[in-house]
This record gives structure tokens, sequence and C-alpha cells, in this order.
């Protein structure tokens, strides 16, 4: 029990790792002139933004939990290069790959698993050109389901809120603006930090969210209460920071 | 779709109200009592809530009957209006007494001497200097509107300071400023007959976020300020139906039609005092809330025009 209960660690470990050297990335390659104080600042990752993802997390790069961890962020590790522009490493490209490749969906594969799988693949596919657009995953609940539980599966999607990626989801998203932004609140008044920022992330990509919300505010907010547990709170928030910076 | 379930919650809430009527009634020495939280304060609740259950419902409806027995029986409770005058005249300078006067005066019933020494009183310098919560200064100068006293105080300068009036983020939502929301509403609309009185960017801010504070007061077992929050929902100038979220708040009424504030639903009927200081409030504002949805939601009965501005029945 105790080597099934070690190595079910070291996947979120990796996760968690990666997720932190990609919000770091995002806090690096951004716009320098609003002041962020708070966890993110940490001197000591922030100097792993260079290079590739794999060297930042030291391990090697057919390392399995690597590439495992990579598939569970899903477009996420190639979120710098989507979220600024900037050139992918090739080295995250091949990571990227070899992660879509190594777990396609099967087909009872759960909504979120569906997705995150065609979204990274969407994202290697926006960033080198190469390959055909794959089929679709049904978006179909988006239309039906009551904004609680919408919100909730869309922020376990949020790595799909990325400019330039149209899927049904970013379709069903902008459509539910005001809907998203009430998951927000019940989220933060749940604490459930992980679930908020995923929602700051979508409302920071769809027009259409009432002012009222106070979504940078909201951001800080929950980055500086969910952040220090939680490196992808962290990577959510800094791509809602960089969406809502590049927002016309 | 399944009936509403408000009409179910107001009969059944009234019932148990009705049940344990003497309760409301203050001690005799509830003037020269320390605490009036306790004393006197379910007595104007009473009068208040039950003068809004008046208005809306049909004089056909046994629930009107009902809330018009109930408010006659809190008016003799307070000696027709005497108690106010003794509260006042012990605390002249308090505005607790004025603010329970208004739920009756609400009602129509109306006392001579009490609204002659509150228009000395109001007419000071003192008075208008006192120090309140943006929320409670709002429910005073609504209180003096009623008595037809301050007209020349608006409301607007006051409603801008309660937590509320500063349209807040919606996520910084918590128990303190949710009852200072509901109060905000209830008093701007006269307590749901005057939905038009709100603002309408407050009343767009409110359309898009009472879905999200009700949901987690459900999901919290917030019951007393869920049915505040079903109230408010009401008082929209365009009402939200919440016909899930009704349902979900109904499952909470105890068997014998009481609310508990908050946690689990009572499973069975209890009588002592404990419990119903305990419950009053928030089964008191079940049937507000009740009386106000059936408007909106289609149920039985139907939504009397709102007569604002007028007094039903009165001291008889």
């Amino acid at each position: 029990m105790s080597d099934a209960s070690g190595a079910a660690s070291v996947l979120p470990d990796a996760v968690q790792n990666i997720a932190a050297v990609v919000a770091s990335a995002l806090a690096g390659g951004g716009s320098r002139s609003s002041a962020s104080p708070g966890p993110e600042a940490a001197p000591e990752t922030a100097a792993a933004v260079s290079g590739p993802l794999a060297a930042a997390v030291e391990r090697t790069p057919d390392d399995p939990v690597l590439v495992a961890a990579a598939r569970v962020l899903g477009a996420d590790v190639l979120a710098p290069a989507l979220l600024l522009g900037t050139p992918p490493d090739p080295d995250d490209v091949a990571l990227a790959t070899a992660a879509r490749d190594a777990y396609p969906p099967g087909a009872d594969a759960t909504a979120v698993t569906a997705w995150s799988h065609w979204g990274l693949d969407a994202a290697l596919r926006t960033l080198t050109g190469d390959g055909l657009p794959g089929t679709a995953p049904d978006a179909g609940w988006t239309a039906d389901e009551p904004w609680p539980r919408l919100a909730f599966r869309l922020s376990q999607l949020a790595s799909l809120a990325l400019p330039g990626v149209d899927s049904a989801l970013a379709t069903a998203a902008v459509k539910r603006p005001v809907d998203l932004a009430r998951g927000f609140v019940r989220a933060v008044r749940r604490r459930d930090w992980a679930q908020a920022a995923g929602l700051g992330r979508w409302l920071a990509l769809v027009p259409g969210v009432p002012p009222s919300l106070g979504l940078p505010n909201g951001l800080a907010f929950v980055h500086h209460l969910g952040g220090a547990s939680d490196a992808r709170v962290g990577l959510h928030v800094r791509a809602a920071r960089t969406l809502l910076e590049a927002a016309p | 779709m399944t009936a509403h379930p408000a009409p179910g919650v107001l009969r059944a809430a009234l019932a148990w109200l009705d049940a344990h009527r003497e309760h409301f009634r203050p001690p005799p020495d509830a003037a020269d009592r320390a605490d009036p939280n306790t004393a006197v304060k379910p007595l104007g609740e009473l009068a208040q809530l039950m003068a809004a259950v008046l208005r809306r419902t049909d004089p056909a409806d046994p629930a009107h009957a009902t809330a018009r027995g109930l408010l006659d029986h809190a008016w003799a409770a307070s000696g027709d209006g005497a108690l106010f005058h003794a509260l006042a005249s012990a605390e002249p300078h308090a505005s607790y007494p004025l603010e329970l006067y208004a739920g009756f005066a609400d009602a129509g019933f109306r006392h001579a001497a009490f609204e002659d020494l509150a228009r000395v009183t109001t007419g000071t310098r003192s008075w208008r200097a006192g120090e309140r919560e943006p929320t409670r200064a709002l429910a005073v100068l609504r209180a003096e509107h009623r008595l037809g006293l301050a007209p020349d105080h608006p409301v607007a300068p006051v409603t801008a300071r309660t937590w509320l009036g500063g349209l807040p983020e919606p996520w910084a939502f918590e128990q303190a400023a949710g009852y200072a929301a509901t109060h905000h509403v209830f008093h701007v609309t006269a307590w749901g007959a005057r939905p038009e009185a709100l603002p309408a960017d407050l009343a767009a801010y409110l359309t898009a976020w009472l879905p999200a504070w009700l949901g987690t007061c459900l999901e919290e077992r917030l019951w007393d300020l869920a049915g505040e929050l079903l109230a408010v929902a009401a008082c929209l100038p365009e009402p939200l139906h919440a016909h899930a979220e009704w349902r979900a708040y109904a499952a909470a009424q105890g068997p014998d039609g009481r609310f508990v504030p908050h946690g689990e639903a009572p499973p069975a009927p209890a009588d002592d005092a404990a419990e119903f200081r305990l419950c009053c409030h928030p089964t008191l504002v079940a049937a507000f809330a009740a009386a106000l949805a059936r408007g909106g939601s289609g149920g039985e009965g139907g939504d009397p025009a709102p007569r604002a501005g007028a007094t039903v029945g009165g001291a008889r």
C-alpha cells in the first residue's frame, strides 16, 4: 500500500511543479507595469522561466510522470506561447505531442477528459500549423446545464480559455457570461479557489461580464487566498491577468 | 412543472405563528426592560411582516384572515399602542420604538400620543445627528416617512451609504452584508409594496447576483437569510421566480410549519419558549417571502394588485 500511495503523490506533485513554472513564465512574460504583490513573486521559480519545462522541473524529457502531468495540464503546458505570443520551446512542443498521443480519450471519456485532450491537440495545431482538426467532443450540455453545474464543469476546462483557440466551449462561455460570473461568486463563497480561478480565466476572455463583479480585485483575492496551496490557481490567475491586459 | 411551494409554505408558517401567538406578547414590564431585542422586537416584526402578508393575499384566502388575526392580536398585545408610548417615554432619543411602531402604522394602526412625542424627538438636531449604521439609518428614515415625518429628507443619500448602495463586489457577500442588503431592499420597496422604488442600477445588480447568494445560502442551509433573499427576489421590479430554490427552501420547513434559522430541518414539532425565540424570525420571514412570491409564481390565488400606501383594515 505504501508503494501505491507514494506513487499516487508523484503525479500531483509533478502537475503542481509544472503549473508553477508555467505560471511563473506567464508572470514574467506579461506586462510588468502592474504591481503584483503576493505569493507568485517567489524568485526561485521566476529564475526557471526560460528553457524547456522538463529541465525546469528537473525531469528527463521522456519521463512518463512528466508526460502524464503534461496530459493533466493539457493545453496549459503551452500557455506561455499561446497567451504571450512567444515561440514555443521545441522540447515543450515535443512534450505536449507525447502527452496528446500517449493518452487518447476512450469512447466513454468524460467531457472534461475529452475536451482537455481536444484542447491540447488544438493548441499544438495553433502553434505548429501541423495536423488536421480532430472531431470536437460534444458540447450540447453547455446549453442546458443550470449555472452552478455549467460553471463547475467549465472551470475544470479553463485550459481552453485561450485566445486563438476557438471551440464550442468558448462559444458556450460567450453565451453565458453572467452564469459563469455567478459561478465565480459561488466558488469564492465556498472557498473553492481552483474553481474560482478557472472561472476567472473564462471571465477574462468573454465579453458581457457585469463590471460590478470586480474581476481584477476578485482574481487578486483568489490568488492571495488560494494560490499558495495550489499552483494551478496561480496559473489560471496569471492567464486571466494576461487576457485582461490584452483586452481592448 | 410541479406546483409552486410558496402557498404551502405560507399556510404552514402562518399556522405555526398563529399557534404560538401568545409568545409574541411582551412581558408586563417590557418598557423597563434592558433588552428590547427579546422583549418587544418580535412583536414589531410580527406586525411589519403580517402587514405585508395582508397586502399580498386575497381577502378570500384563509391566509389573509390569519394574518389579520395576528395583526389584531399584536396590536392588542401592545395595549393598542400604549407600549410604544411607554418605550419612547423611557428612551425618548432611541429610534427603536419608532421602528417598531412603523410596522403597525403600515397596517393602519395609530397611537396619537406616541406620534405627538415622535414629532418632537425626531425634530431635534440630536435625532438628525444620531450615529447609526447606514442600513439602520435607512430603516429609521423610512419609519419617519411612513408617519409623515422628515418629508424633506430624501432616502438617496442614505441608501448610497449602505453596503448594497455601494454596489459591492458580489463575491464579498457574507452573512452580515447579506442581512444589510436584504433590509436595504425591504426599506426602499416598503416591504415589497413598491418594487418600482428600486433604482434601475440596483435592480440590475440584484438580478445578476441574487441567484448566486441565494444558491450558496441554500447550500449552507442558512434558512433565515435564504428566506430573506427569496423575499428580495420577489421585491424586484421583474421578480425572479426561483422555482428550484423555493423547492429547496420549502424542504427545510418543519412538520409544524416552523423554520430553524440554519442547519438541519426540525424533525418534530416543539412548543417551548426557547424554540419559539429561535424560530420566530425565520418563520415570520418564510410567511413574508411566501406571500410575496405567490404573486409572481403563477401559484394559487394570483396577485392582488398591490395597494401602495393604502391602509388595510386598521384599528377597530
